[in-house]
């Protein structure tokens, strides 16, 4: 099944991995759904499915809809608390930047229906954090799930606020990675000038390059072990779709002090995803070296 | 639905494509609808304005079916489309839409 599930992450990309070999009997296509839907790539099954590179029963194809009509229902609510937050958040005068899902599905992706995603994620200046969360618990109603420990303890401290609106999550950040690394990252450079791109007739703002990758490298090197599939296929389509510009990204990830998460990403995603194309970034991660200091337990990937 | 009108997709509508459907939310929408049928080719087509004629002759060369049955399947999935405030009637001559 892990073979199975990566060459689902891997589907449409230059790789040693094959979707025509994966499961179709009864019990292992369930075993592959319920998989695919936790690594968050029913998006890429199905893509497979419409290409006709999967042939399925009649029966599967029926889960399998089933399955992709509830996440897009899903992800298009997601979308609109996204848009009502950002709106709110512009009225109040507080620039804001969408991250993570929302932003790789309309940016990253040759379709949005690939990368699933299940909470929306806003980014927000430091000072503003507090202000801009009291503006959305007031105009979407939005609550905490939890409590703020100490006045301002957030906006110095934490790296996000989950709050619920309507029952969906919408993560406020002020960082996107936390412990040391986090104290590295220079916060400005989150709020260089964006990448735009379009959404329902609203323009919404992400990440600029490099950021935008090094963002990604933190989630699938550091957020889970071993990685998400989902978080794996992202770093794949920024740097073989996006092209970052490699100097720009290790001075950067350099400055952040995080050139050894980077290694370790892009060389895990070529790995588990068993990538042919070898383009100078996955040069760079397989000669890594870590220094004495990225070796020590404490800062181990 | 008026024949010679031109229809086209409202901007402020989000979506995503299944194997068998569309799910569309309008941003000021309230739920999510899963339209299946044609409606997901009526969807993909309606990227680029058409009237209601224009979209049934395109269905039948696509499909090999006579007009006047695919103008029977296109015109009450018009209707649900406009009821959903994903489509909307536009006047190229005028930029009026309704």
């Amino acid at each position: 099944m892990t073979r199975a599930r990566a060459a689902v992450a891997a589907y449409g990309l230059p790789s040693d991995l094959d979707v025509q070999s994966l499961p179709v009997a009864a019990d292992a296509f369930d075993r592959l759904l319920s998989t695919c839907a936790h690594e968050g790539l029913l998006g890429l099954l199905g893509a497979a499915v419409a290409d006709e590179a999967i042939g399925l029963s009649e029966s599967h194809h029926a889960t399998l809809e089933r399955e992709l009509q509830r996440w897009f229902a899903h992800m298009v609510r997601i979308e609109q608390v996204a848009l009502r937050a950002l709106t709110a958040l512009e009225e109040a005068g507080i620039e804001a930047r969408v991250l993570e899902g929302i932003a790789l599905a309309h940016t990253a992706y040759s379709a949005p229906e690939r990368r699933i995603f299940s909470g929306a994620d806003v980014l927000v200046r430091s000072d503003d954090h507090s202000r801009a969360a009291a503006v959305l618990e007031r105009e979407l109603d939005a609550e905490r799930e939890l409590p703020e420990l100490g006045l301002g303890v957030d906006e110095r401290f934490g790296e996000e606020v989950t709050l619920r609106v309507d029952g969906l999550e919408l993560n406020l950040h002020r960082t996107f990675v936390g412990d040391a690394l986090g104290l590295a990252v220079d916060l400005d450079d989150l709020f260089a000038p964006p990448y735009r791109f379009p959404l329902a007739g609203f323009e919404l703002q992400a990440l600029p390059m490099p950021q935008r990758l090094l963002h990604a490298c933190c989630t699938a090197a550091l957020d889970q072990r071993p990685p998400r599939l989902a978080s794996l296929r992202d770093v794949a389509e920024i740097v073989l779709r996006e092209r970052p510009n490699l100097v720009d990204v290790l001075l950067m990830a350099k400055r952040w002090q995080c050139e050894v998460v980077v290694a370790r990403a892009v060389s895990t995603t070529w790995r588990e995803l068993a990538i042919t194309r070898v383009v100078p970034i996955v040069e760079f991660a397989r000669g890594y070296v870590p220094s004495r200091r990225e070796r020590l337990p404490e800062c181990e990937l | 639905v008026i024949a010679d009108a031109i229809w086209r997709r409202r901007a402020d509508v989000l979506q995503r494509r299944s194997l068998d459907a569309v799910v569309l939310l309008p941003v000021e929408g309230d739920a999510p609808l899963a339209l299946a049928g044609s409606a997901p080719e009526v969807w993909e087509l309606l990227a680029e304005p058409r009237t209601s004629a224009a979209l049934a002759s395109t269905l039948a060369d696509r499909h090999g079916v006579p007009i006047a049955e695919i103008e029977a399947d296109v015109v009450p999935t018009i209707e649900r489309l406009t009821e959903a405030r994903a489509l909307e009637r536009f006047d190229p001559q005028t930029g009026l839409v309704g």
